[in-house]
Order: C-alpha cells, then structure tokens, then sequence
C-alpha cells in the first residue's frame, strides 16, 4: 500500500485537468457526471469506491484487523505465559485453561499461537513492504528505460537470483549477531525477496509500455515519466499485488524455514514460523502441535490473498469496465 | 507465435521426461547376505590416518585390522598383536606380531607397515588430520615443523627390531597404549600407500574383515568380505554396502520401507517412536557417548577455583532437571549421566561421591545459589552456546526453561547457525559463557574421557580442555594413573580424580546418549558395540 | 535481433565475474575457519591445520585467493574439496540429478498451475474457483520440510504408492514426489498469477470483439486471453527454472537426492568456496540464460515488444 500512497502527489501535476485517457474506459453516466474540478475522480478514489463494495474486501479487512488486533494486544487473548514452559506438561492435551494443549517443551501452544502473531506478521509485513517498494521501482526502471539501465538491473537480478539465500542469510544473520530483532530476518528475506518482484514488474512494464493508450498519451504530449506515473505503473500493479500478497504469507513460512536451517529468529522469540519448524520433529507422533501455528498462518494468508484480489481489481482500470 | 511457444514447452517437458526417464533404479541390489548400511559421504579420503568424523570412520573400521580390536563390551582382544607388553613405568612398551597376515594386495603385514604408518600421520608434512594422536610417542615434536620436512621421516621413539617386533618409547608414561592402538589411525599401511596416497584413499589396500570393492562418491561405498582375514572376530555376512544419504531422516523413512538394512543412528524426528515402530526393528541401549555443556573455568561469577563459582556450577547442576529431559525430550533415548566417562566404560561408576551434584534438587540448587550471591551479586545472563545444525536446540531449550524456573531468569540460549562457527568460538576461546560439549570416546578407556578433557596439559588449545580447567591435584592423579600399569589401581586414581571434578564441575554432565539404531524387518543379529556402533560383521539377513 | 543477443551473450562476463566475487566474498566472510572445524571436537594440531591452509590457499588474502581462483577457472581448473575431490567431478555428478528433478518440478508446476490458474480465473467465483484458492493456500502456507516429510511418510511409507526416497542415479518414478514437493509452492503462484491475468483480460475489448466476431469460446480463450494472460506467467516460470535448481536444499535432504541443492548445503556448512562458487557460477549461467528465453518469448507473445 505505502507504494501506492508515494505515487499520490503526482495528482497534482500540472496538466492533469486535461487528462482524458480513463474517458473511452468508463461508462457514459459516468462521463457525463464528472465534475472538472473536483480530484476524487481519480483512479483512486475510484478503486476505494468498487473496493468498499465487493465483499471479498470486507471478509479480508475485517480478518486483518483481527489479525492485527491480537498481534497489538494479546494479553486481550490469553492469561497464559507463552515463555513459561515446564517439561511435567510436555505433549500434554488440550484442557479447560490450554484449548490447544502443550508442545514438547511444554509450553501453552494457544498462547504460544496468540503471543506468535506479532512476530510473524511484522515479518511479513515489512518484508512486504521492503520487497514491493525495491523490487517494482528497480523492475520498473528496468522495464521503462530499456537499453543499458535494463541490461545492467536485470543482469544485477541474475546475480542475486543465483545466490543462495542460505549462504547469503548466515553472512547477515552473522553481522548483526548481537541483536535479537526481528528486522536480521526481514533484511534477509527482503535482499533475497526483491529480485522475484522486480522480474515480474520488469515483465508487466514492458507489456503495457507499448499498449494503445500510451501511444496515444505520448502523442498528447505527455512526458515519458508522466507516462510511466500515470499510465504504465497503474497497469502493471497488478501482477505485482498479485505476487506480493502471495508473497507475504511465504515470507512468514520463509521465516520457518530459516528456523528450520537453524539461522532464524533467536529461539526466545515466539514465532509462527519458529514454532512450525520446532513442531516438524514431533510430527510423526503430535501432529497437532504443527497443526495450529500452521492454520493460524494459513488464515493470514488467506486474509491477505483475498485482500490483494479485491485491491487488484478495483486498481486494474481493465476490469473495472464490468 | 503462441504455437512455437507451446512446442517449445511441450519439448523441454517431453526432454525432461526422457532424462528421468533414463535413470534406473539399480539401487535396491542388496542381495544375497549382503546388508546394506546408512553412511553420509566420508568427509575425507579413506586414509586412517586422516580420517576423525564418522562417514569415513564406519568404514575403516571394517577394512582395517589394527594391532587390537574392541569387543562388544570395549574390552580390547589381541588382533595382529601377538603380545604388547611394557617396562614398570609405561614408557616403553614391546609389541609382538602375529604371523601369517596380508593385506590384500598380497603383501604381508609386518613390523614396518605399522611404524612407518605411524610416523606418516604423525608427521606435518603429510597433514594427517589424526596427527595429534601420536604425540604421547619421541620424536613426534621434531616432526612437527613442516618447512624442514620431506614427509618420510620417522618417529624416533619406533624401533623395528625384525619383522614381527618393534619397540615404542614413549615422551611420557602412558599406561593407556595398548588400548589405544586399537584406534582406526592407529592402523598398518602397506607399502603401495607411499607410492600413490591419493590413489589409494580412492581404494585402500587393506587388513580387515572387509576389502573395499569399490565407492561411488555419493551413493555408495561397497565393500566385500576379506577371505584372508585372519582376526578373531566373526564375519557372519559377505559383504556390507554403505548407502550414503542425505540426512539420517530420509535413511530412516528408507528403513521403514525395507530399502536398507541397517542404520545406526535415530533421526530426532523419529526418536520418540521408533521402539514402537512395527515397521523396523528398533535397538537401544546405554551408550558411550556423553552430553555435558563446559562454562570455561574463568568466567567471571563462575570460576572453578572460587567458592562462589563453584557453588554457582553446583546449583546451576541441580536446577537441571535430567530426567524429564531425557523422558519427553529424548523419549527415553539416553540415560542420566551421574559421572564423566559412560556406564560401557571399565572403571565406571554411579555411586561416586559428590554425585549429588547431578541430581535435580530445586531447593538445594536455589540456597546454594542464595549462598553464592551473598559473596558476590549475579545479575547478568547464563548463554548457553550450541550449534543449531545438529539436534541439540531442544534439549538446550529445556535446560534453559529448567534453569529459569529453579534459578529466575537467569539463562538463555545461544545458538550458532553452523557446527564450524561453533567450534571455531570454542577453540578461540570467544564464548563468554557455557556451550555445549559432548564426547564420543576413540577407544575404551577412562583416560580418554578424563585425562584428555579436564588435565592441564590438555587445556590451553593443546587439546580439548575446552574450559581451560587446571588443578593440579587433579592433574597429580591423572600422571600417577598414566603411569600405573595395574588396571584396578589405575581405575581407582581416575575415580579420586573424578570426585574433585564432580565437585568442581568444570563442565556439568547432562546425560549419556543411548546407542539406539533401527534394522529393516528380516535382519538378524543386529547388536550395537561400546562405540555406539552396529557390529556390522555380525548382521545378517534371508 | 543478432545483435540484441550478442550483447545479451557479452553481457554474461560481467555478470558471471561480478557474481564470484561477491559469493567468494560472502564465503569468505562465513563465520568459522573450515580448518579448525575439519578437527571436529577432536585437539588441533596447529601444524597440520597450517599445511592444509597452504594447500588450499586459504592462508593468502582474499582478494589473492579470488584471483587464483578465476585463474585456475580459467584453464577449467575449479579446485579440490576438502575431501580431496576434484570440484568438477562433484558437479558432474550432482547436476544431471538435479536438472531432472528441476525439469520434473517445472512441468509439474507450469502444466498444473497454467491449467488451474485459468480455470479459476475464467469461472471466478465458482465452486471449484474457491476449491482451487484453499489448495493454493494451503500450499503456499506450510513449508516444503513439512510438506515433504508428510508426503513421504503418508504416500511413501504408508500406503507404498511411490519410492520412499530417490537414492543414486533416481528414476522417473523416484523424483515424481520430490518434483511435486518442490514444484509445489510455485504451483500455488502460478495458479495466483494465472487467474489474476485471465481475469482481468477476459473483460477486455478486443475479447468482446472476438466473441462478437462470432469465434468459439475455446478459440477465444486460447488464441486471445491466454496469448495475453501468459506474460507475469511465464516472468515468473523463467526465474524458477534456476530457482528450483539452487533452491532444492530440503527436498534433496529429504528424499535423498544427491543434487545440487543438498551440495551447496554442504559446501556452504562446511565453508568450501571454491565448490559454492562454481555452483553458483553455474547458476548464474542457467537464470541468464533462462532470463534471455523468457525475453524472447515476451517479443513471440507480445508483437509489440521488440529488441533492438
């Protein structure tokens, strides 16, 4: 979302009044109600407008904010202690006070899936975040200017796609040994994150570079970097959203894999991905201890891939003309 | 367009398949009475000499014959040694060959092909990794300069006085020798080693019970059984094929399936269940190897040689709840640990004094530790460092939960990514606080856990004192058992040596791991040694 | 055209020599002497550690160890692991494995998430639209050691349908499970991806002018929607070829596979740069040339693109 709110003081360019491109797209009654003066016709007020009406946006949002609130507060959820572990209660059932029993080292799995939300979508998040916003603007750029700043940025992707995201995770992970944040695990998903996104805003760029509208916008005069504000970045957003929604509920099971690998978040963290992974060598006998860390990642997942389907479409100026 | 897009597609998928297509599976041909075993990739050429980490080691083992080899039980029995036998001190000893035995290149074993073997891994030049092995023997520290060094040059403390005799003095008394010898870099080489190392680490030439037949790097080291052994021990089956896998896990599920035979070792994934498994047959027995973690004997609030060090070591000990480690976190797979050596070793004892000190005792551990604060305040955290590759994070997480409870919050972990960053912090001395140690004993001898691990001579990076302990009461009992050629006085000075070191804790025993393995269902005879090793030769299958 | 690929070819030196340095670097600043570690817990001899040091370089700066390297390279000449292994003959081994297994995984997931993919997005909303988004989800939301080990021991161990592990020299039937583990996360993407574009193209002009035209539904869909639909699809597939090449670590751990994948694990544990670095070298030949035939196939998909 933040790439998105960077892109809106370009509404206030000179030359915008006489922009007509949205015109042959949009509905009569439409055209015929647009008030010259007023900006909320925008694009963007239009994709808050088909946004706030389709219900996959509503069931999303309301799940996020969920998600959120547990992550911002969740004493609210649970009195128990997920740090507080004793070995008498390892593997033990689900009881009146610990709805989704012990693990092996006996700790309150519940709290521990309560107490792990934060962790796990602040990974997330920000990865999401970093990743968006590096790898569509290196993408785009590639995409847009062509010639050597393509060669050199796509050749720079090649490298960082070759590179082993084990070997380059325990260098960083190594550097910033002392500190226990989470932000180590985040820099390394996101160095190693960018890449896939800036390829497939690279792909989207080039692909509606050359469409008929922006042919047309040149003609009108346009400046080749309002072009690329105004035209071609909206009309490559969407496989980027597509992928980078996705991309958040893998960069939380990234966050497990590396636990996996024995190069994640220090132990004393609780996390969704941490507790996966510690769960893994339980599996054959305790399945349900894995069981739970993994529904809750599931369900943010799920939350937030709807959530990119609903902003997709409302941003995509092609099916908005339903 | 879109067509040629299509056929391409079509062809790369069609070429994909022909290319798996062409592989066959040729892996399941254990026919015979040939078992197969779980290996991982020898991290090394197989040169005894150069070999210290298990994938290479399972092999050796079985394709050398040393001067003695190990029982079941670790007691050691004459095999190319007629009679090893030493002056009243230890520091000399006269060993006696055995006739009649070959190598499998025709050539026989003789005076020669034990002490030139020797002064090659001991000599730098040659870069043996089991160098130091050797260092007990005169001569070995005029062989450790490289630069003035060809590599052929003996060890001065080796005489050959014919074909079946030669003397070894020794720097130093040590009434361990004859055990010893039984370490796989101890072994005979024949003389064709000289002529191609390389080549021959590719294909030993060999003494043992087994021949190498031969090894496909990566997938399996075949190895077929020696007509012209002449040792004692029983080869029941004719041939072993070490499978090499990936992780144990995989070699586990291929167990399960009937794909291999023999593994001797439980993934963490599988340890809580396999003796309940009906589709393997599961072994497990007390072990050799022991788990302690080490707080080098200097850190500030812990020292060794301070009453409030020590009383803090002691409660730390007692906070430590052993047997619920054992019981849920290894399902049962270990046995308490209640000394320094292990319960297969001659002279292991579980009543010595001052074992109480490994007994979980919350009350005690809390007023010892309100006791140690009362001298000094500790208001810093235990980390406790361990190398998250292997499967020790959730046994250190117990203790730390442990400890935090009995002591307040007091720990945490401290995990190293690899198990190189690990012991590279160790042998630099870089961690400020306890790590985990463990050991897996070369031959079957007090000595080997003691003497190596908590003398001052070991300390220092010299050896693998890790902690840097030093007492010389301790040490005075280590030189007097070296020395002692009596086997029970000799145990009983090690014992006395023990009851300081359970007193002071220079590093705190946590619990002996249990030899436990798994067979595929049809094979009989599976047993495990001392080594926590399958007694390969004895296995067999219909 | 030629000349476009002519650069596109003189491109790859810079890239291949920038990308050594940097994994050379990276390797170098592991943390640990792969020395000391070759001693286990076992005392070390400061000696023999020297001799072994010299005999790999590793006691000479870095920037000279690099460049010995690159001169070795040169005459193919790619250095010894520490087993004593040439470095080449390693890679022999491993790649033809993994490039099976990557070919197997690729498939799996180009044919089954293309198909999904547009399946969901031309009857959004229906039934088997949300069937095919909780099986995506699910997916993309369990890591691959989980997937792969439940896989195993559910269709291997259990009910025997499929090999338990792949073991040397691996057959068709061998790597069928571990390609779908491996494929499967990507699958999920693609089905994502897939369905977004189709989507979105379906409502467009030019298909409402088709239709209107009177062509058939099918030809409507594969002639224009998909042609259209393809390009983030096949973005994505061409950086995953190498992905799945490099990225096969745990599945090659779990099913036993000795690729490439499980020795670059190894290699980066046990801190053997010259191995890592022809590995990815290797690599990086494979996503350059993966990234040019993904470029190619934007100019056969979209007339509109040209490279000059």
């Amino acid at each position: 979302m933040s790439a998105v709110d960077r892109l809106q003081p370009i509404e206030t360019l000179p030359g915008q009044e006489r922009y007509v491109a949205p015109l042959d797209e949009t509905p009569l009654r439409e055209v015929d109600s647009i008030d010259e003066s007023a900006p909320a016709t925008s694009m963007w007020a239009d994709a808050w407008r088909t946004l706030r009406k389709n219900p996959l946006f509503i069931v999303s949002a309301i799940l996020i904010v969920f998600i959120v609130f547990v992550a911002l507060f969740p004493s609210v959820f649970t009195k128990e202690n997920p740090n507080y572990c004793s070995l008498e209660n390892s593997l033990a059932g689900s009881s009146a006070n610990h709805p989704f029993g012990f693990d092996l080292q006996g700790c309150d799995v519940y709290a521990r899936v309560v107490y792990g939300t934060r962790t796990s979508i602040s990974v997330g998040i920000l990865t999401t975040i970093i990743v968006v916003f590096v790898g569509a603007l290196i993408g785009a750029i590639a995409g847009f200017c062509g010639g050597w700043v393509d060669g050199v940025l796509s050749r720079l992707v090649d490298i960082f796609m070759a590179i082993p995201m084990l070997l380059g995770a325990i260098v960083v992970l190594q550097m910033f040994r002392s500190s226990s944040s989470i932000w180590k695990v985040v820099l390394v998903l996101a160095l190693f994150g960018w890449v896939s996104v800036a390829r497939i805003a690279r792909g989207a760029v080039l692909s509606s570079k050359n469409l008929e509208f922006n042919t047309a916008s040149t003609a009108l005069g346009s400046t080749p970097m309002r072009n690329l504000f105004r035209h071609i970045i909206p009309n490559s957003l969407a496989p980027v959203i597509v992928i980078a929604t996705t991309s958040l509920g893998s960069y939380i099971v990234a966050e497990a894999t590396l636990s996996f690998l024995g190069i994640g978040l220090p132990t004393t963290t609780v996390s969704w991905g941490g507790d996966i992974s510690k769960a893994q060598s339980i599996l054959r006998t305790d399945p349900m201890v894995l069981f739970y860390p993994s529904v809750a990642l599931a369900i943010t997942v799920l939350a937030f891939i709807m959530l990119g389907d609903a902003v997709k479409d409302a941003l995509d100026p092609k099916s908005r003309t339903e | 367009m879109k067509k040629k897009a299509i056929a391409l597609a079509a062809i790369a998928c069609s070429l994909g398949m022909m290319l798996s297509g062409c592989g066959g599976g040729s892996d399941s041909a254990s026919s015979g009475n040939v078992i197969t075993a779980y290996n991982s990739e020898p991290q090394n050429a197989l040169i005894p000499g150069d070999t210290n980490e298990s994938g290479g080691g399972r092999v050796l083992q079985l394709l050398f014959a040393n001067l003695v080899r190990f029982d079941a039980k670790g007691d050691s029995v004459m095999e190319v040694a007629d009679s090893i036998t030493s002056n009243s001190d230890a520091s000399q000893y006269t060993v006696k060959l055995k006739d009649g035995w070959k190598f499998t290149d025709g050539t026989p074993v003789t005076a020669e092909s034990f002490t030139k073997a020797w002064s090659y891994t001991a000599n730098a030049k040659n870069a043996q990794k089991c160098s130091s092995f050797f260092s007990m023997i005169k001569g070995y520290d005029e062989l450790q300069d490289p630069k003035g060094l060809k590599g052929d040059e003996q060890l001065s403390g080796l005489k050959v006085e014919n074909d079946k005799t030669f003397t070894v003095d020794m720097v130093r008394p040590d009434s361990v020798f004859p055990v010893k010898v039984g370490y796989p870099a101890f072994a005979p080489l024949p003389d064709s080693f000289y002529k191609d190392p390389k080549a021959f680490g590719e294909k030993p030439v060999s003494n043992g019970m087994y021949t190498l037949d031969k090894w496909d790097h990566q997938s399996q080291i075949v190895l077929k059984k020696n007509a012209d052994y002449k040792g004692s021990a029983k080869v029941l089956n004719d041939g072993v094929t070490f499978k090499i896998y990936t992780s144990p896990d995989s070699a586990y599920a291929d167990v399960q399936g009937g794909n291999l035979d023999v593994m001797d070792t439980v993934p963490a994934s599988a340890k809580r269940q396999f003796q309940k498994d009906k589709s393997v047959i599961a072994y497990n027995k007390p072990g050799s190897v022991s788990q302690t973690f080490t707080i080098p004997s200097d850190l500030k609030h812990w020292e060794t040689n301070t009453e409030e060090g020590v009383l803090r070591r002691q409660a730390l000990s007692m906070a430590i709840d052993r047997q619920s480690i054992v019981d849920k976190i290894l399902g049962g797979i270990g046995t308490v640990a209640t000394d320094f050596t292990s319960p297969v070793i001659p002279g292991y004892s579980k009543d010595l004094q001052n074992s109480d000190n490994l007994k979980y005792n919350p009350d005690k551990a809390k007023e010892l530790w309100a006791k140690a604060d009362a001298i000094s305040k500790f208001d810093g955290k235990l980390t406790f460092a361990y190398n998250a590759d292997g499967d020790a994070q959730p046994v250190f997480d117990a203790i730390v939960n442990s400890v935090n409870r009995v002591l307040g919050n007091i720990a945490s972990t401290n995990p190293m990514p690899t198990f190189q960053e690990f012991r590279n912090a160790v042998t630099d001395r870089s961690i400020k606080g306890a790590f985990r140690t463990g050991w897996q004993p070369d031959y079957p001898s007090m000595e080997n856990y003691l003497y190596q691990l908590y003398d001052t001579e070991s300390g220092n990076g010299k050896g693998s004192n890790d902690g840097d302990y030093s007492n010389p009461q301790v040490d005075d009992l280590f030189n007097r058992a070296m020395a002692c050629t009596n086997s029970e006085e000799q145990i009983k000075l090690y014992q006395d040596a023990e009851v300081i070191l359970l007193d002071q804790l220079p590093a705190i025993p946590l619990y002996y791991s249990n030899a436990d393995g798994v067979a595929a269902l049809g094979v009989k005879g599976f047993t495990m040694d001392w080594q926590n090793t399958p007694i390969y030769n004895e296995i067999t299958k219909n | 055209m030629g000349k476009y690929l002519l650069r596109r070819i003189l491109q790859m030196i810079p890239v291949v020599l920038g990308t050594t340095l940097l994994v050379y670097a990276l390797v170098f600043a592991l943390p640990g002497d792969p020395v000391k570690a070759m001693f286990g817990d076992k005392p070390i001899n400061e000696a023999v550690a020297a001799q072994i040091r010299a005999e790999y370089n590793l006691d000479k700066p870095f920037i000279v160890q690099y460049l010995l390297f690159l001169k070795n390279a040169l005459s193919l000449d790619f250095g010894q692991t520490f087993a004593g292994q040439p470095v080449i003959d390693e890679i022999a081994r491993a790649f033809p494995v993994t490039i099976r297994l990557a070919v197997m995984a690729f498939c799996f997931e180009a044919i089954f998430g293309v198909v999904f993919g547009v399946i969901s997005g031309l009857k959004k909303g229906k039934w088997y639209d949300s069937v095919i988004l909780i099986v995506s989800l699910l997916l993309i939301s369990v890591p691959t050691f989980v997937t792969g080990f439940v896989g195993q021991y559910v269709f291997g161990v259990k009910l025997r349908w499929l090999p338990v592990t792949a073991g040397s020299n691996p057959g068709f039937f061998d790597l069928l499970m571990p390609a779908m583990v491996l494929g499967s996360v990507s699958m999920a993407y693609i089905i994502r991806l897939a369905r977004s574009e189709v989507s979105s193209n379906v409502s467009l002009d030019y298909v409402r002018t088709a239709r209107a035209k009177g062509m058939t539904n099918s030809s409507v869909t594969f002639r224009h929607i998909l042609r259209n639909s393809l390009i983030p699809v096949i973005t994505y597939l061409g950086q995953d070829l190498g992905a799945l090449m490099g990225g096969a670590m745990i599945t090659e751990q779990i099913f036993n596979i000795h690729g490439i994948g499980f020795l670059t694990y190894q290699s980066i544990l046990k801190g053997e740069a010259n191995m890592v670095v022809s590995i990815v070298t290797l690599l990086t030949l494979v996503f350059v040339v993966c990234n040019l035939l993904v470029d190619m196939l934007y100019a056969a998909l979209d007339p509109r693109i040209r490279y000059a």
